[in-house]
């Protein structure tokens, strides 16, 4: 039976059994034929082993082809995890080219299936795998998948040859065997020394068997062997016969040795007393040195794995080992606290970005202790007088504190005098030169800091959040403006003075309110521990501001940041861009030279509208903010650039959310010049959005038909529904279908009432209260502070009655659009003022009432009109949560923090397309990733490297692993 | 700002596959922004060009595709994505195209495949490379920023449509690319996601992707589009095929893949497009580059360490 029939390959059989040793189930012939099996189509293929003696099956195996699980070893083993058995199984051929046989087969029908990627992975592998010996094939049949046993002859310089090719082709299961054998007293070392001779006579033959042997050594892939082929007394043979390979030139020999011993410098910046801490430091480095760049290439995934968690044990060992020792981080500390010249700030900074690694609780107690030794206090005089390199790494630690845990920094930064840190940070991002890299690097931690989703409480309580606002947002926006004017202050006077009213001393509370506000006080207090006083940063934000301009680059990246608080501080920010007229500074950006920025300008625009937000809306439309927006689209003429994509975008984005407010805005003020776009049919629908309005607000109004447009009902004496309400609150985010639906089903009258439905039911009560309310403006603020959310809605739906009666007071009838252009920056900017009365956040409200007072003497009419707008806030609209959360997902700049992304919360999920007309090509795009590649079907390269490599996660931008998506979503 | 010798100086530099220092960077990042904001989504070309597939930080086979291909600019060539991430010179490979790019805005075209991603660069190497590189996360930082800048699709004389992935459900006619804002990470679903992120697939309609995100579409549907918008052919990368070039769908698609032995181990052969300017189409096929001219050392070590 020993004749080779055509298409029968004589192979012996084993699966491995519990104890992880393989059981010889027994020789046969193998080939590939239809499978009968009753449980199967019956045109599928299998592979079936016929015993030799009995001609019993010994083997019937469905060629699996949604799945790659073959794997090729040498030239004559194939094996799979087989999921009918239930184990592996593996088939050693007598023959390589039997084996290469059923291997085409297996991949024919693999690729037959459809998938070209799927012969590429079979490739892969197999070229992955050794090199072929000509000829010659280890373990004959007898010797089966075990193997002939390997042994290796003595390290003798004749037999050099011999070991190399006996080590590339060491069986999967002799390796551990083989391992023993290199590690038995003197093999290796005398191996070694064969090098140091070989390398002296210039033997280069010998130098290429050494150089494949070690390089075999370490692909064996074992724990032990590699520490010993890292050891401090072999190591740089080691790293000699690498330098060999046959495969360069002699001329280009790489230089690892001199490299690791004249170029690498270790440096001790405080002396580490363990010598065994010392020698796990050097091998980390010594073991990154092979997987990176010594043997990249030719690494396996396995021994690439193993090599990088032996890194990170080390990492851990010697993280706890400096942890535990009761001299080192004191000395670390004192030594930054002397002096902070860059390797100590480096050292440091190689200690933070470690310790990611350490289980939570030692990361815990690392990072406590080092913030007892005074960490914060230690950056904060860096970042105030080191070089630029040491303020780099200094951020960087700052950087790793927050991944770890923001809430101690935050604190930090609130209680220190002066916000001294804080204000270091914003003006070294204002200021630094344009090529520290310090900019990029403070804006992402500015990012990381103001996150509401690693605070404790919701953002409005946010002391933080209170300093950051109050204190240096308006630096940060005068930075963008171009203003050397800090605050509102020159807006606000222009308001005022517009509206001849209002003596300069309330207004100078509202302008200079950050700097002399409570929490300076509350800093004073609170601020233990800060470093050496204020040196005048924080004290006046405009001290802040540089003496030249600020770079465009840094422009760009606040204006990122700006966006990110818009979307993420809905209540804080919407107050802030309000009262201060943001939008309108960032606007100016509209005109700079550099065509990136002005498209950033857009963006803050787009941000702000994708809010979604009514205040916001009218906001705009009050200061005729898209004014600015259409005229640089229209100037930019046809071309098709990223402005004007990024135009007709937004434009496309309030045409689908049918946002009334500015649809009437763009066809009243640009409606003329709508026919100069003729490549996209956007404007021409916005137009026809609008003229559906008109109508039925026409056919809704009746008498009212004068009103120019659906939106005049929002400011007509009718009244606001549900609609006007804001929706500030960041806990309600689960909306109801109602309330949802009440907003896109709104259609033509949508939340602007055009007949007057809104003053109906329980708000006529409301009414009353508001009636009794209106006088001043002061009323507001103090029907706001009602203890408890009750009083709270109270508060909100008197305001709310207030803002109808103040708008009706406003612009009686119609023409709302006139009106509210009248009501001029000065409504817009305090549009948030009274919000908090609605709200139920004691703390917040505290700050509120401050601004309610503030607004006491302005116009009734426009006072209570704002502080009504604020005052719906406790009914927030989920609808628009989501679709802000959309927003967050989709349209933003987003820049996730390295290293964060677990930490990063999924936004931007769930929920229907935005605009929801549009309907997705099938069911719903669940995202299949758990389809992915263990189902077959196309591999994508990644699907085949994630697979492969085990430090790699599947690729896709919705890998949770990875936190990809959610990473990507959250801005 | 850099002039043109400076940025000739870089080129000759990254040539080498010197990476150029960190300010350098952002200065060249600087001005790649002003150049491609000016881009469209669907940027214009014209033949003759050469088309080119994912490249994956392999520099020494870049370098081997400019021998096969003639060297920028005297060739005028379109690339189409997944510059980075795999290989061993993402930054080289990034930069390199990317000074071709500020110094000859016109002779080549580069838009964005779905590795140009915060996220995916943050898992497939590009990120690592750059923080082995240079110590920071800046160069990272640079780069992606300029990725949001990319062009989405490029259209040849107006007959064939190249871009990343492929198609997408939302899009059915090349003017719906226009009103994407592109400045933006690649998001996970809708129209740009599915632009860098779809495959073509022997079936017909749509499908949902293996890779989760995007969708597979059958020969139907490249039909239809290829009518709706007048072109007459998809060229598009994002899948390794072992000859370099696929033709699918009764020459409707072609995919391009311009890695040769993709990951160093995939053992394909990698290939490019010429267009003459009758659009003629001339597939060049080559193999990766030899041992000896990659540099000694794949990767740079920093020669400082504390702990």
């Amino acid at each position: 039976m020993q004749a080779q029939q055509q298409g029968f390959y004589r192979v012996k059989v084993y699966k491995l059994n519990e104890t992880g040793g393989w059981d010889d189930k027994g020789t046969g012939l193998a080939s590939v034929g239809p499978l009968e099996t009753p449980h199967q189509a019956s045109s599928s293929l299998g592979l079936v082993v016929l015993a030799e003696d009995t001609h019993k099956t010994l083997l019937a195996h469905r060629i699996c082809t949604d799945d790659d699980i073959y794997h090729r070893q040498d030239d004559t083993i194939i094996t799979w995890t087989d999921v009918d058995v239930g184990t592996d199984v593996a088939l050693s051929f007598q023959e390589a080219n039997g084996c290469h046989a059923i291997w085409q087969h297996i991949a024919r029908l693999q690729s037959e299936d459809g998938r070209p990627g799927m012969r590429r992975r079979m490739v892969d592998e197999f070229e992955s795998g050794a090199q072929p010996m000509d000829g010659e094939y280890a373990d004959g049949a007898e010797g089966g998948i075990q193997g002939a046993a390997v042994e290796l002859p003595p390290a003798e310089m004749g037999r050099l040859e011999e070991i190399a090719q006996l080590l590339a082709h060491v069986p999967p299961m002799q390796r551990e065997r083989v391992a023993q054998q290199l590690m038995a007293p003197g093999y290796l070392r005398a191996l070694l020394d064969l090098f140091r001779q070989a390398e002296d006579l210039e033997d280069s033959a010998s130098l290429s068997a050494l150089f494949n042997s070690v390089r075999a050594a370490v692909l064996l892939n074992d724990t032990a062997l590699l520490e010993e082929l890292l050891r401090e007394e072999h190591v740089m043979d080691v790293m000699g016969a690498l330098e060999y390979d046959p495969e360069t030139p002699s001329g280009a020999r790489a230089q690892h040795r001199k490299f690791l011993q004249e170029a690498v410098v270790f440096k001790q910046v405080v002396p580490i007393e363990s010598q065994e801490t010392l020698a796990k430091i050097h091998q980390t480095y010594r073991i990154q040195y092979l997987k990176d760049v010594v043997l990249p290439r030719c690494l396996d995934d396995a021994t690439y794995a193993t090599l990088t968690s032996l890194t990170l044990f080390n990492n851990v060992d010697v993280l706890s080992a400096l942890q535990s020792d009761p001299r080192f981080l004191p000395r670390l500390f004192a030594a930054l606290k002397e002096a902070a010249p860059w390797r100590l700030a480096a050292a440091a900074h190689e200690l933070c970005s470690l310790s990611k690694h350490l289980q939570l609780t030692q990361r815990q107690a690392l990072w406590s202790k080092m913030q007892q030794l005074g960490l914060f206090d230690v950056l904060t005089k860096i970042i105030a007088s080191g070089a630029a390199g040491v303020k780099l790494r200094a951020t960087d630690i700052l950087l790793s504190t927050l991944g770890h845990d923001p809430l101690p920094l935050r604190g930090f930064m609130t209680r220190q005098a002066g916000h001294e840190l804080l204000g270091l940070l914003v003006r070294e991002m204002l200021g630094a030169s344009d090529d520290s890299g310090l900019p990029e690097q403070i804006a992402e931690l500015l990012k990381l800091l103001v996150d509401p989703e690693t605070m404790e409480g919701a953002p409005e309580k946010s002391e933080f959040l209170e300093v950051f606002y109050d204190r240096y947002m308006d630096v940060l926006v005068a930075s963008v403006s171009g203003d050397r004017e800090i605050g509102s202050a020159s807006t606000a006077r222009r308001q005022q003075q517009g509206q001849g009213q209002q003596g300069g001393q309330q207004q100078q509370r509202a302008g200079a309110g950050p700097p002399d506000g409570p929490q300076q006080q509350g800093g004073e207090q609170g601020g233990g521990g800060g470093g050496g006083g204020a040196r005048g940063v924080g004290s006046d934000p405009a001290s802040l501001l540089p003496a030249g301009p600020v770079p465009a680059s840094t422009i760009g990246l606040i204006v990122d940041l700006l966006c990110y608080c818009v979307q993420h501080h809905q209540f804080r920010a919407k107050y802030h861009v309000l009262r201060k007229n943001v939008v309108e500074k960032v606007l100016k950006l509209l005109r700079r030279r550099e065509r990136w920025l002005v498209v950033a300008g857009v963006r803050f625009l787009r941000t702000c509208i994708g809010t979604r937000d009514d205040f916001y809306m009218r906001y705009l439309v009050r200061n005729n903010l898209l004014e600015p927006l259409m005229t640089v689209f229209f100037e930019n003429g046809a071309r098709y650039n990223l402005l004007n994509s990024a135009v007709l975008e937004l434009v496309e984005f309030v045409r689908k959310e049918n946002i009334k407010e500015l649809i009437a805005w763009l066809v009243q003020n640009f409606g003329s010049r709508f026919d100069e776009v003729d490549y996209v049919d956007t404007f021409k629908q916005v137009r026809i959005k609008y003229e559906q309005a008109t109508e039925k607000a026409d056919g809704g109004a009746g008498p009212d038909g004068a009103a120019p447009d659906a939106a005049a009902g929002a400011a007509g004496p009718a009244g606001r529904g549900p609609g006007a309400r804001q929706r500030w609150r960041r806990d309600d985010r689960e909306l109801d279908r109602d309330e949802e639906d009440y907003f896109s089903s709104g259609g033509g009258d949508g939340d602007d009432d055009g007949g007057g439905g809104g003053g109906g039911g329980g708000e006529g009560g409301g009414g009353q209260a508001a009636a009794a309310g209106r006088g001043s403006g002061a009323a507001a603020a103090s029907a706001g502070p009602g203890p408890g959310a009750e009083a709270g809605g109270a508060g909100g739906l008197q305001q709310q009655q207030l803002w109808r009666g103040a708008a009706g007071a406003a612009a009686p009838g119609a023409a709302h659009q006139q009106a509210a252009g009248q009501g001029g920056p000065s409504a817009g900017s305090s549009g948030g003022g009274g919000g908090g009365g609605g709200g139920d956040d004691g703390s917040w409200f505290s700050t509120l009432a401050q601004y309610g007072d503030e607004e006491e003497e302005q116009p009734a009419g426009t006072s209570d009109r704002d502080a009504a707008g604020g005052g719906g806030g406790d009914t927030p609209s989920k609808q628009q949560q989501q679709q802000q959360q959309q927003q967050a997902g989709g349209a933003s700049p987003s820049q996730p923090p390295p290293g964060q992304q677990q930490q990063a919360p999924q936004r931007g999920g769930g929920g229907g397309s935005p605009g929801g007309n549009e309907p997705p090509p099938q069911q719903q795009q669940q995202q299949p990733q758990q389809k992915r590649a263990s189902e077959g079907s196309e591999l994508s390269p990644e699907a085949h490297a994630a697979s492969k490599r085990p430090r790699t996660q599947p690729e896709g931008p919705n890998q949770g692993a990875s936190g990809g998506p959610q990473a990507a979503g959250a801005p | 700002m850099a002039g043109n010798s400076e940025l000739d100086r870089w080129i000759e530099q990254l040539k080498r596959c010197e990476p150029l220092r960190e300010h350098e960077v952002k200065v060249l990042c600087q001005k790649a922004l002003e150049v491609l904001v000016e881009e469209s989504n669907v940027q214009r070309v014209d033949a003759p060009v050469t088309v080119c597939g994912d490249i994956h930080g392999q520099f020494y086979d870049l370098m081997e595709l400019f021998q096969v291909g003639g060297d920028c600019p005297a060739t005028n060539y379109l690339f189409m994505g997944d510059f980075v991430d795999r290989g061993f010179y993402s930054v080289e490979t990034f930069l390199l195209l990317l000074a071709l790019k500020v110094r000859y805005p016109d002779r080549i075209t580069l838009i964005r495949g779905n590795h140009e991603s915060r996220q995916i660069t943050q898992v497939y190497g590009f990120y690592d490379e750059c923080l082995r590189k240079y110590g920071s996360v800046n160069v990272w930082r640079y780069c992606t920023d300029v990725f949001d800048y990319l062009s989405l699709s490029a259209v040849i004389d107006g007959e064939i449509f190249c871009v990343h992935g492929g198609l997408s459900p939302t899009v059915t006619s090349l003017d719906q690319i226009r009103a994407i804002d592109r400045k933006q990470e690649v998001p996970h679903d809708g129209a740009m996601c599915d632009l860098l992120w779809s495959d073509p697939e022997d079936i017909e309609g749509w499908g949902l992707s293996p890779r989760g995100a995007g969708y597979l579409f059958g020969g139907d549907v490249a039909s239809q589009f290829n009518q709706a918008n007048k072109v007459s052919l998809i060229a598009r990368a994002h899948q390794l095929v072992m000859d370099g070039y696929k033709w699918m769908f009764h020459d409707q698609l072609v995919t391009v893949w311009s890695a040769p032995n993709y990951c160093y181990r995939c053992g394909n052969i990698a290939a490019i497009l010429e267009l003459d300017e009758h659009l003629n189409k001339n597939f060049k096929v080559f193999e990766a580059a030899p041992q000896e001219a990659r540099g000694a050392q794949s990767k740079r070590a920093t020669p400082e360490y504390f702990l």
